[in-house]
């Protein structure tokens, strides 16, 4: 078993560790609390080189929790249609699902468009 | 005010989700310029793999060459929503009215001109919302967005502008 020299080295060796022995050496010590690595990514995004490596990667997990705010409001469901039924649609010919909320509550389109294309 | 009574498609979806992104574009467009389009491409990017994801799990497109042709035909409406949005945000809330009414409400007659005039005070109040936090908060990606229902009160309210006279527009003579 490695005894490591520092602290820093001991950091070092269970974040990035090249081999099996010092990845075990990282195993045995406590190791950072997500404070500190947060601490160590926002030192790491500070350095302007690395700022520019680790913004694709960054704007790419954020924008997933963006994008799922931007598409909260029109989420919908489609309703199971039984066997040899026809699925309900709209005027315009598109699966028509059910959705709920300020922008899909109130009935000033719904029957406008509504039609049934079985029978 | 009268709830919008879209009708709930993939369609309906497509566009409620736009005018969301819309917003955030905008603010997108504030961070720094060799960053920003970053974020401007990975937000496209998710909104293309969730349209695609539905259109398999919910409307049983199994063709890829059909979906690919849906996402195709869903990147133009994006750039043309974006083109219409950002006329209105220069020119006044009654052109992003218009552009509001032909994409979410569909150009629909019946439409409701309350909820038409509810989604732009809507849009108004998240950009100015947006606006006030900070960079490092939009990048966290933890936002949300305001209720729809609460812009009642300044839809129902009458604008300054129908008390003052009504003038009418010089004729401009042709130039010969």
């Amino acid at each position: 078993m490695h005894t490591p020299l520092s602290s820093r080295g001991q950091f070092l060796g269970r974040t990035f560790a090249t081999t099996a022995s010092r990845f075990e050496a990282g195993k045995s010590q406590d190791g950072p609390d997500a404070s500190t690595m947060q601490k160590f990514a926002q030192r790491m995004r500070a350095q302007k080189q690395m700022a520019a490596a680790t913004e694709p990667y960054v704007a790419y997990g954020a924008t997933e929790d963006l994008f799922r705010a931007c598409a909260r409001a029109g989420d919908y469901t489609m309703p199971t249609v039984a066997e040899g039924e026809e699925p309900l649609r709209s005027a315009q010919g598109e699966d028509l699902g059910v959705g709920s909320g300020w922008w899909y509550e109130g009935n000033t389109l719904l029957h406008s468009c509504l039609r049934y294309t079985a029978g | 005010m009268t709830e919008a009574g879209l009708t709930p498609t993939f369609n309906t979806w497509a566009q409620i989700t736009y005018v969301h992104m819309y917003l955030l574009t905008v603010r997108l467009r504030m961070f720094p310029q060799q960053h920003a389009h970053h974020w401007h491409q990975n937000l496209l990017d998710h909104y293309s793999y969730a349209a695609e994801d539905r259109m398999v799990t919910l409307h049983n497109i199994a063709a890829r060459s059909v979906r690919n042709k849906y996402l195709k035909d869903l990147f133009v409406q994006w750039r043309g929503v974006l083109a219409a949005y950002d006329e209105g945000l220069v020119k006044g809330d009654a052109v992003l009215a218009t552009a509001v009414w032909r994409n979410v409400f569909r150009g629909d007659d019946n439409a409701d001109v309350a909820a038409v005039a509810g989604v732009v005070s809507y849009m108004k109040k998240n950009l100015r919302d947006l606006d006030r936090i900070h960079d490092s908060e939009i990048a966290s990606g933890d936002i949300t967005f305001s209720d729809p229902a609460r812009e009642a009160t300044i839809v129902d309210r009458e604008s300054q502008a129908m008390k003052q006279p009504f003038t009418e527009p010089t004729p401009v003579t042709a130039q010969a």
